[in-house]
């Protein structure tokens, strides 16, 4: 029986209009998506790999350190899951409107999107006279008068319509991923397969609670007429307004200070007020040193300075002993500034993390919100993979500052005392490079794991209230 | 009989769930969006204060006409409480320097919230109309001929011998008269909320523009109501014509701006960034490199020296307590850097307007074929009515641009690459030789410079060298003292223009096309319905 019913409404989908209508629009967009982010990925590629070869250049010829971190830089390099999802990475980085304002003016197309907006609906299209629809044709009060149980008959409209829409996305993603991994460019591993499967998963899920969302809507109405109204007004609900509202929601809740206000005043902090009291400690430690060493009372050139160095211990020993309160003194004054600017920004940063966590936890009341970090935290193109980013950029720029130009500085003045640091090129081709690598998939699984569970609990629930709902709808 | 026919189908459609649900949409998302973009754009006036008071500040505390380098501030677009645009994401600072023309405006506004707070879409006022509206109007009209046809309704009408066209006529208008109080409502709400907010205040000309958005508002909506009718007139049943509404909606409202960007991301190529600034580095290389030649074939010498003097990238110099002779070096090395400077801000404008005009170049194609949908066709309508659209930002960094030449103009009208002015307050009749000045500072112990160079070149203690130098301070050896340029003649970057109409001019014929669209629609809506079997 159960066969029958699902064999019946799987019919009825299939040589419906609506599912036709579905199905093209679908494949079109899908398709339509892979070929251009493809060609979005390989020009992403070809310009990360020339900005690596002209740093490259730079390291190995004119390098010094002073403005170092204006070059060198920790840059992700692009990976194959953006020829299918674009990922929060635009939103995030609103710097780059000066180089591609694309973004901003359109919203562009993903298959994030296509699930997210237009799967959702066709899900509702589908189901949104599931029960009001067949009771307007009297239908219902046939099959009912047949004796088949009202559990069977819901759960075959639920199965019906679930694998009606299976099916176009497996036909339709089957025919872009084609066109993703039959480009040479891209490299496509099995972890991305097991994160695209894991996504698809999701999609499936997605849109079988938008199924629910239908039948159950349907299972409260008595004409398909106000069932679709009730329909399109949950949907906006959920795909427009929830996720939407709550990072406004969030910020009223857990306010954070602004980061203009949070930089200007850390600039302060480590600019002006930091040279002031510099200054002032280098004046007082290079005094005391003064006294130790009056020959340094001598005013000499630079040449001078060298040659004495070069050929007097002793004024060498007074030379080393100044410049060692002058960095001294810069290091307070870079450090007591330092941690009050430190302050600020781990207040900042503390505030921006509890406001983040309260609006992704208040948007995941949106199923789009569920399947939107479901599928940027399993493609590595959403907040879990920026945060992933901030990690591997942290430690790099241990290596780089605190091991590897500590070593170079100690070089160049083992050859040279009176060398200036800072503004002496220097071979950097050796320094350690910026390596990104992706997120294992067990910890974009666990990050996937809350959406999903909410998604499934969704699931669980409309089910619910539609069977209950449809026992006691009166079929007359 | 057209009376009676609206009459029938505004009654219908007042007590149906989809009025209470379409009102109850406006109700809920009008205010929030509206709210929301009123607090944005308070905040973004309290930094706007704050950029103009310190730029004024800066502007007005120099001494010589080098080290003055004005700074635009743009307020912010009072009409983005309306429609945000791309008023976030474009900088509202613009300094005018010599040896480089305005290129992209500093100071992102919105960067100071949390950027991982993005939302999933942008809302504003226009977004939520151009989401709202269009699903209202195909949800009121895509029943409108197939929904009486399955009542049997539609066939009773027209055996009472009414006229297709006055049928057709009382439908629209019924229609008409059913969205026109929620779309009078949503504005009315959102006019209230604007009146009511502290820091934001309309004039004439943005009320105006308010108006010129309730009429887009208005075309666009007819638009759909037309799509709405013209896919009733043709489907069998109202279930297929919903159907084939919600799928065209999705299509019009969301995927076709979407896809327009993809393929203007994908086939309309732009400028490399990269490239740019290695072109740029490379001219400022040559700038430098030309000026030292300059200075080397005037026998003028690389390095200088002052008694106090500071200076900055852009041939900012200021010069205090030097001799006749130090002040005409560094006069004629003004003289010959600054053309060469801004011959060169000239050169390094050539690629960065082309790089410019490749990403509005790209922009405008994403534009046109978003026109494929109304959706597009408002979108840009409405964000030009609120100068919050890419147009309107390089409308107003051209006038940025505008102002540096009329600010260099203003300077070289002073002559005052030729003059001391540009270098020091000092009045050039004081100068004094190299003689006076050591005589004067050493209080009569040397009477020329010679002497005391000789001197100097004995002692081994750079204090005594210079000490001997501090015995009397001169007057004009240091700032202090001197009054802040009188800059009152000092052309100033000229406010927005108010006028109703200003910049609209290009969306005239988005408008046009939206007229078009809507007179075609109704037209074969009108075809359709002639044809109509209402059996």
């Amino acid at each position: 029986m159960g066969k029958t019913l699902i064999a019946k409404e799987m019919r009825a989908h299939l040589l419906s209009f609506r599912f036709l209508a579905s199905f093209i629009i679908l494949f079109v967009l899908v398709v339509l998506t892979a070929i251009v982010l493809t060609g979005d990925y390989v020009r992403k590629l070809d310009e990360y790999s020339g900005r690596q070869a002209e740093i490259d250049r730079y390291l190995r010829s004119y390098a010094h350190f002073n403005r170092i971190q204006n070059v060198l830089q920790p840059a992700q390099p692009p990976i194959p899951f953006l020829a299918l999802i674009r990922g929060l990475t635009a939103d995030v980085n609103m710097e780059a409107f000066d180089d591609d304002p694309l973004p901003v003016m359109f919203p562009l197309i993903d298959l994030t999107f296509v699930v997210a907006i237009l799967m959702s609906l066709i899900a509702l299209i589908l189901t949104y006279d599931a029960v009001s629809g067949e009771k307007e044709e009297g239908t219902l009060k046939l099959m009912l008068a047949n004796g088949v149980p009202r559990s069977k008959i819901i759960l075959a409209k639920a199965a019906g319509a679930g694998l009606a829409l299976v099916g176009p996305l497996l036909v339709s993603l089957a025919a872009g991923m084609l066109v993703i991994i039959l480009h040479p460019r891209v490299g496509w591993t099995g972890l991305d397969w097991g994160a695209l499967g894991l996504i698809v998963a999701g999609a499936v899920l997605y849109g079988g609670v938008f199924c629910l969302v239908g039948i159950f809507v349907s299972s409260v109405h008595h004409s398909s007429g106000s069932s679709i109204m009730t329909s399109l007004f949950v949907w906006t609900l959920l795909v427009l307004v929830v996720p939407n509202l709550s990072p406004y929601v969030a910020s009223f809740l857990s306010p954070a200070p602004s980061r203009i206000k949070i930089a200007r005043e850390t600039a302060r902090l480590t600019d002006v007020d930091r040279d002031d009291l510099g200054g002032k400690l280098q004046a007082e430690y290079q005094g005391q040193v003064l006294k130790d060493y009056p020959v340094l009372a001598e005013r000499l050139s630079e040449a001078e300075v060298k040659r004495r160095v070069a050929e007097d211990p002793d004024y060498r020993k007074a030379y080393e002993a100044n410049r060692a309160a002058s960095e001294r003194a810069w290091a307070e004054a870079n450090r007591i500034q330092g941690d009050k600017a430190g302050l600020l920004r781990a207040d900042l940063a503390r505030k921006e993390e509890a406001q983040t966590d309260l609006a992704r936890a208040i948007s995941m009341v949106s199923p789009l919100a569920d399947f939107a970090y479901l599928a940027t935290d399993l493609s590595s193109t959403g907040t879990r993979n920026q945060a992933h980013f901030g990690r591997l950029a942290r430690l790099w720029g241990q290596a780089f500052y605190r091991d590897y130009r500590t070593k170079k500085i100690e070089e160049l003045r083992a050859k040279d005392p009176t060398a200036d640091a800072w503004n002496t090129a220097v071979d950097m081709s050796d320094a350690p490079r910026f390596r990104y690598a992706e997120e294992g998939l067990g910890g974009r699984v666990q990050a996937a794991l809350p959406p999903f569970a909410v998604l499934l609990g969704y699931g669980v629930i409309l089910f619910a209230a539609a069977y209950v709902s449809f026992i006691r709808y009166d079929v007359r | 009989m057209i009376a009676t026919i609206v009459r029938k189908d505004f009654l219908t459609s007042l007590l149906s769930a989809r009025f209470v649900i379409g009102f109850v949409l406006c109700l809920v998302l009008i205010p929030f969006s509206i709210l929301i973009n009123i607090s944005n754009y308070s905040d973004r006036t309290t930094q706007y204060r704050l950029d103009r008071d310190a730029a004024e500040k800066a502007t007005a505390e120099v001494r010589v006409y080098s080290q003055l380098k004005p700074e635009v501030v743009l307020p912010p677009e009072p009409l983005s409480v309306f429609g945000k645009g791309v008023s976030d994401q474009v900088g509202n600072r613009v300094k005018i320097w010599l040896g480089d023309k305005p290129f992209l405006a500093a100071g992102k506004t919105a960067a100071g919230d949390n950027p991982f707070l993005a939302s999933f879409f942008s809302v504003d006022f226009v977004d939520i109309a151009a989401i709202i509206f269009s699903l209202l109007a195909l949800i009121f009209s895509y029943d409108a001929f197939t929904r009486e046809k399955e009542d049997g309704t539609l066939k009773l009408q027209m055996s009472n011998a009414v006229a297709r066209s006055t049928a057709l006529a009382g439908k629209l208008l019924g229609i008409f008269v059913t969205l026109l109080p929620i779309l009078v409502f949503s504005f009315l709400l959102s006019a209230v909320l604007v009146l009511l907010a502290r820091d934001v205040a309309f004039s004439g000309g943005e009320w105006g523009r308010i108006a010129l958005l309730f009429g887009a508002s208005l075309v666009y909506l007819g638009v759909f109501v037309f799509i709405g009718v013209l896919i009733s007139a043709r489907s069998k049943s109202s279930v297929t014509s919903l159907v084939v509404c919600l799928f065209l909606w999705v299509v019009l409202v969301f995927v076709v701006p979407a896809v327009s960007s993809n393929f203007a991301e994908s086939f309309v190529g732009v400028e490399s960034r990269d490239n740019l600034d290695r072109v740029l580095k490379d001219l400022d290389k040559e700038r430098d490199d030309r000026i030292s030649q300059a200075f080397k074939a005037q026998g003028i010498p690389d390095g200088w020296s002052c008694w106090w003097c500071s200076s900055n990238w852009d041939g900012g110099v200021e010069v205090y307590g030097g001799s006749r002779t130090d002040f005409d070096l560094f006069l004629r090395r003004v003289q010959t850097s600054e053309p060469i400077r801004l011959e060169y801000a000239d050169k390094r404008g050539a690629p960065q307007k082309a790089y410019l005009d490749s990403l509005a170049r790209q922009a405008r194609a994403a534009e046109r074929l978003s026109f494929a949908s109304p959706t597009g066709v408002f979108r840009a309508i409405a964000s030009a009515v609120c100068r919050t659209d890419l147009a309107s930002h390089r409308r107003l960094m051209d006038r940025a641009r505008q102002y540096r030449e009329t600010f260099i103009g203003w300077l070289r009208g002073m002559d005052i690459f030729s003059s001391f002015a540009w270098l020091t307050p000092t009045n050039p009749e004081t100068f004094l030789t190299d003689d006076q000045l050591v005589e004067k500072r050493t209080g009569g112990e040397f009477k020329t410079d010679q002497e005391y160079e000789a001197w100097a070149a004995k002692q081994t203690d750079w204090r005594t060298r210079w000490g001997v130098l501090n015995k009397v301070k001169l007057p004009g050896d240091s700032p202090e003292g001197f009054p802040f340029l009188d800059l009152s003649g000092m052309p100033r970057f000229p406010d927005r223009p108010g006028t109703l109409l200003a910049g609209l001019g290009p969306s005239a014929a988005g408008a046009g096309l939206l007229l078009v669209e809507a007179v075609f629609l109704f037209y074969l809506g009108f075809v359709a319905f002639i044809r109509f079997d209402v059996r």
